[in-house]
């Protein structure tokens, strides 16, 4: 493993003060599942982890019916599936926890990490001696993109499966530096390009993850498919959630992640879906308007084709579901 | 590399190790205190043979920092027997057969120690889940689900 320095905070403003003095030298520790095999393959460089799972309030779960769920960003998977309030009022979230990696990694991974997971990217994700043989690429500081051969720029793949059921629960962060603080929707929180995926600058941390009250009224499902259905990064994860009455759909909620270099909340199909009711028509078209939102990458695990069908195949599925109910 | 001190505690036993800050807790266990138990497989956290228990739950010690693990309880596989009396899942492995090259057995065997303390019957599919992130290339896993099927608690 390269060298580097370890710091290990015990306060948010002992975090805050840390990240301030080291600026771009710096990688937060959450979980470390993904962020230390980035190390050893030396596909990062910074110099310093700060380990904020020391920071009592980072790890905080706590609820009330106003103002709905508040986790801190290193409350574990694990916890977040363990959950009694989660898993009452949340399920969505407690299912798409339960779908990232397996055992061990559900035990280390943070809902914050997964939340700032960096993309993925068959080529990107490979060794230092791997990376001798080839010209680098955008995400590695070069010109050029192996996987969108004429790409401008990083197509790396966005691919945490939380990010899914957080979109459409509506969630928000909280995210910190020394002397301030913002409220960002993680609906917004992504940019889209592989090399930087979020918008979280050097200084910041999400320091707290909110999901407003769940509603009344809503069926919701979630499912990820991946080649293996244990361990692997997602063809596709999908999220939806469908306000009904006796009649048809007032309104919905649609998000994907690991289709494309950012999360989609699927706005067009959304707004077809309501005031429909639900059939095969209806669903057909659905799928023609979410398969044109979600542009989806070759990369990771599966072409687009095959990523085109899981994504078909999984919203017929939770359509199914949901309306079975 | 600047070293530091730090307090870990490994099958109730606490020791005093000076590691550097790269240092994973994997190395610290093999390397440091010579419980070979603990294998390396992929390094990568991706096959599930450094398996541990931190306070109870299975974690990959390959890509966990020693310093992070300072407060927690480890226990690796070297705890799991009570001196030559074996734990029934040790038992169990042995009587059917689910050990072959042995390398993935440390980890498949603390894995499912927590997986028989939390659920009181794992049901084959319960099983299936817990141990899908340890990878075993010899046994085709049957023979392993078979034996912790016949030590539900």
């Amino acid at each position: 493993m390269p060298r580097l320095d370890y710091q290990e905070p015990r306060t948010t403003g002992e975090l805050l003060e840390l990240l301030e003095a080291l600026g771009e030298d710096c990688t937060i520790l959450a979980g470390g599942t993904d962020v230390v095999p980035m190390w050893k393959r030396r596909n990062t460089s910074a110099g310093h982890l700060v380990n904020i799972k020391k920071i009592p309030q980072l790890k905080e779960v706590s609820y009330d019916e106003e103002n709905g769920l508040s986790i801190g960003p290193a409350v574990t998977l694990r916890e977040i599936i363990n959950d009694p309030v989660v898993s009452m009022r949340y399920p969505l979230l407690a299912k798409a926890a339960r779908s990232v990696g397996f055992n061990q990694l559900r035990n280390m991974g943070t809902l914050g990490g997964n939340i700032c997971l960096d993309s993925k990217c068959t080529y990107f994700n490979q060794s230092a001696f791997w990376w001798k043989s080839r010209r680098n690429c955008f995400k590695r500081g070069g010109d050029t993109c192996y996987v969108v051969k004429a790409g401008k720029g990083c197509h790396a793949l966005s691919a945490a499966d939380t990010v899914p059921a957080l979109i459409s629960l509506g969630a928000e962060l909280i995210i910190q530096k020394r002397g301030q603080e913002r409220r960002t929707p993680v609906e917004t929180f992504y940019t889209g390009d592989g090399g930087k995926p979020h918008l979280l600058d050097k200084k910041e941390v999400v320091t707290a993850i909110l999901i407003p009250p769940s509603g009344r009224g809503w069926r919701e499902g979630f499912m990820k498919k991946s080649p293996r259905g244990s361990v692997d990064f997602a063809i596709a994860s999908l999220s939806l959630r469908l306000k009904t009455n006796g009649k048809g759909i007032d309104d919905a909620r649609i998000a994907l992640n690991s289709v494309s270099s950012k999360p989609i909340r699927a706005r067009k199909t959304e707004r077809y879906l309501k005031g429909k009711t639900i059939s095969h028509p209806t669903v057909r078209e659905a799928v023609r308007l979410l398969l044109k939102e979600s542009t989806p990458l070759s990369m990771v695990g599966a072409s687009a084709l095959v990523r085109g069908h899981t994504i078909e195949a999984v919203f017929v599925d939770l359509i199914d579901m949901i309306t079975d109910e | 590399m600047e070293k530091k001190l730090i307090e870990i505690s490994v099958n109730g036993e606490r020791h005093e190790v000076a590691v550097k800050a790269n240092d994973t807790l994997l190395e610290v266990l093999r390397d440091r205190l010579g419980l070979m138990g603990t294998k390396e497989g992929c390094s990568v956290g991706e096959c599930g043979a450094c398996t541990v228990l931190s306070n109870g739950n299975p974690i990959l010690s390959c890509i966990t920092m020693a310093m992070d693990a300072a407060d927690s309880e480890i226990m690796t596989i070297e705890g799991m027997s009570d001196g030559d009396a074996l734990d029934p899942l040790q038992e169990a492995f042995i009587e059917h057969g689910a050990v072959q090259c042995g390398f993935c057995t440390p980890g498949m065997l603390l894995t499912a120690k927590e997986l028989v303390e939390r659920e009181n019957r794992p049901t084959t599919k319960q099983i299936k889940e817990a141990i899908s992130g340890n990878f075993c290339r010899c046994t085709g896993y049957v023979k392993i689900i078979e034996a912790i099927q016949a030590v539900r608690k």
